[in-house]
Parts: structure tokens; C-alpha cells; sequence
């Protein structure tokens, strides 16, 4: 930094010193408007001023002094800044080696994925096969379980109207069955309420005895 | 039904006789008046109107009593009843009175319901066949009833004796159904 500080310092200084030197102008050099346009038409291809040579210093002509002060000046230029470009290009060096090496990195952990996806893919593939295989299978079941709930319960309802028809026939046999036991008693008190004489009461009333003696009380 | 206030009359009954046979007489005796006091509507309405003062009341009962040649005592208890009010429930303390006789003679109650008129022979018959079913003595309660065609049917306490032709024709209709 230093050093750079002092580089610039003397590249200033030898500016600077350039600078304070005068250039000694004629003043007969100083040519305006209508003057100077006559003067080159009197006297074509003279220098108006008159010939003459450039400013010189120390002996050499300043083109060279600023030759001189331009190539000190890249130089201090270029050696100020080497250390800095130098850096900044090493670094920037790293950087994209670090980031092709990151790029790397994920082009294998992309790769690295899009295999898994891949597997994946196929697994699934596999998976859905089984999926279908599996599906198929449980319909069948339950098709087979389905038909045999569905005749279980036919069977069941079957059995059933059958118990109904039978109930019924022996509900129809019993009211029958009443209906002429009721029509054969009612037939037969009105028949003994016809019929009978004192004799048979007094019959009845000793089978009515005979009937209770016998009764296990 | 007995009626819970006809117990004490006849507790005083049989208290006041001191035999079951006297009080069975009484029992009896009330019956007779009571049969006659429910066959005439006049009798009904005597003995609870308010407007028919207790003399009246009771002598229209002598009267009746005597032709019925009821006993002494047996008035003294019509008398106690047209006093209290009680005369239109003489049915339950004839009722209440029974019970305590055949309590006291260890009797029990037989209502026998028969198709015909039993002679006293056939009753006599009948009483000694239910008293070998009751095996105690038995006070029986008969009734014509013309319905059961022929035959008896006898009730004790909880048991039912159904001998009667009618019965027989049910019992047989029942096993039909």
C-alpha cells in the first residue's frame, strides 16, 4: 500500500514539474480569424506562426517526457493494480471452480435422483401390477362371498315362507278343527238338551259322583 | 264379598249366643228376613230414607218378624241394624256370620250348582262324597242351574268339582282347539 502511495506520489510529482514549465509562445504566433486565413493564403504551407520546433525539456522534446509520464504511469498503473486484479481473478478463479464443483455436486445428486425416480418409477409400475393383481383377486372373493350371502339368503327366505305356508296351513287345520268341534258340541247340547229325561239326570248325577269320588284332590 | 264393618256385628252375634248351632239359627233367621226384605222394593227404600223416622222403621221389622216367627235375639239384631243404619247390608253380616260358624263347627263352605233338583237324598249323597274330598265337614250351597244339562258342578274354597254335562262338552271343545 505503501508502495503504491509512493508510486503515485512520483508519478504526481514528475506531472506536476511537467506542468509548471512554461511554453514560450512568439507573439507574433497568435493568429486570429481574418488574419490567420490571410496569412496561409499569402504564404501557403507555412505555418502561420512561422517555422519552428516543439517545446523541449531538459533537451528532449516533450512528446517524449509524455511518453515517458504515460508509460511510468501504466507502469505504476499496472503494477498498483496487478496485486488487486490478480486476487480479484484468483478469486474469481476459485469461485467458479467452486461453483462447477457445486454444479457437479447436484448434476450427480440430480442424476443420483432421477435414478431413484426412476426406481421408483419402475417400482411403482410393479407395485400398481400388484395392485391390479390384488384388486382382482378380492373381487373375486367377494363375488364368490356376495353369490353365497345372496343364496344363503334365498336359502333362509325359502325356509322361512315355508315355515309361514305351514304355520298358516296349521293355523287354517286348527281354526277348522275348532270350528267343527264347536259346530259338533254345540250340536250335540242342543241334541242332550232335547233329549234328556229325569232318568238321565239322575244317571248323569251318579256318574257326576262317581266322576268326583274318583278325582285326586 | 264381607264387608269389613259386618265382622263385628257378627263377633257380638256369636259372642252374645255362645254357640255356633244359636248362631247359625240366627244366621239362618236373618237370611229369611233378608230374602224377603230384597224382594220388596218398598222394604229397599224403607230403611235408608232419612224422612221415615226409627220407631216406624222398626215396627214394620216386628211385624215382619213375627210373621216370619223370628226369635227374639234374631230382632235384637235388626233392631241394633235399622238403628246403625246398616239394614240394606244385612246380606254381608249374614255372610260374615256364616263365616264364623263354620270357622267355630270347622265346616267349610260348599256352592254346589246342579242341572236338576237334588232330592234330599241325593244331597245327602252328594254332601258325604265332598266331605270325604274336604275331609271336614260341609255346609252345602245349592243352586239349580238348568244350563249345565246334566250333572254337578261343586266349589270349596279354591277347588272346582265341574262333573256337569255342560263342562264335559267345553273340556271337549277346548281339546279340539
Amino acid at each position: 500500500m505503501r508502495t503504491a502511495a509512493i508510486a503515485l506520489l512520483v508519478s504526481l510529482l514528475a506531472a506536476f514539474v511537467y506542468a509548471q514549465k512554461p511554453e514560450s509562445q512568439q507573439p507574433n504566433e497568435v493568429a486570429h480569424g481574418s488574419e490567420k486565413v490571410g496569412a496561409e493564403t499569402a504564404h501557403p504551407g507555412e505555418n502561420a506562426g512561422g517555422a519552428h520546433e516543439g517545446p523541449k525539456f531538459l533537451g528532449l522534446p516533450s512528446w517524449i517526457w509524455k511518453l515517458a509520464n504515460m508509460i511510468v504511469f501504466l507502469g505504476v498503473l499496472g503494477w498498483l493494480i496487478r496485486g488487486p486484479v490478480k486476487g480479484a481473478l484468483a478469486s474469481r478463479h476459485d469461485q467458479i471452480q467452486r461453483d462447477a464443483q457445486e454444479a457437479r455436486e447436484r448434476r450427480t445428486k440430480a442424476d443420483q435422483m432421477a435414478a431413484d425416480i426412476q426406481k421408483r418409477l419402475t417400482q411403482l409400475e410393479e407395485e400398481l401390477r400388484q395392485i391390479r393383481e390384488r384388486a382382482q383377486i378380492e373381487g373375486e372373493r367377494q363375488k364368490r362371498e356376495m353369490i353365497a350371502a345372496a343364496e344363503a339368503e334365498a336359502q333362509k327366505i325359502l325356509q322361512s315362507a315355508r315355515g309361514e305356508v305351514d304355520n298358516r296351513l296349521k293355523h287354517a287345520r286348527h281354526e277348522l278343527t275348532e270350528y267343527a268341534g264347536q259346530l259338533a258340541s254345540e250340536r250335540a247340547e242342543q241334541l242332550l238338551r232335547d233329549k234328556i229325561t229325569d232318568a238321565d239326570r239322575e244317571k248323569l248325577f251318579r256318574d257326576s259322583l262317581n266322576q268326583v269320588e274318583e278325582v285326586e284332590s | 264379598m264381607i264387608r269389613r264393618f259386618a265382622r263385628p256385628y257378627a263377633r257380638a252375634i256369636m259372642d252374645v249366643v255362645q254357640s255356633p248351632e244359636k248362631a247359625n239359627a240366627i244366621r239362618f233367621e236373618l237370611a229369611r228376613f233378608d230374602d224377603v226384605r230384597k224382594s220388596s222394593g218398598d222394604l229397599q227404600e224403607l230403611y235408608p230414607n232419612p224422612g221415615i223416622e226409627h220407631d216406624a222403621k222398626l215396627k214394620v221389622t216386628t211385624t215382619i218378624g213375627k210373621r216370619l216367627g223370628l226369635s227374639d235375639m234374631t230382632m235384637k239384631v235388626l233392631g241394633v241394624l235399622i238403628g246403625n243404619h246398616r239394614m240394606n247390608d244385612l246380606d254381608s253380616v249374614v255372610e260374615a256370620l256364616a263365616e264364623m260358624v263354620r270357622q267355630a263347627t270347622d265346616t267349610v263352605a260348599a256352592e254346589v250348582r246342579s242341572a236338576h233338583e237334588l232330592t234330599k237324598e241325593e244331597q245327602a249323597e252328594l254332601r258325604r262324597t265332598l266331605e270325604k274330598k274336604a275331609g271336614r265337614k260341609v255346609e252345602m250351597i245349592v243352586t239349580t242351574d238348568p244350563t249345565l244339562i246334566g250333572g254337578f258342578v261343586a266349589k270349596i274354597g279354591s277347588e272346582v268339582y265341574d262333573a256337569s254335562v255342560l263342562g264335559k262338552i267345553s273340556r271337549f271343545r277346548e281339546s279340539l282347539g
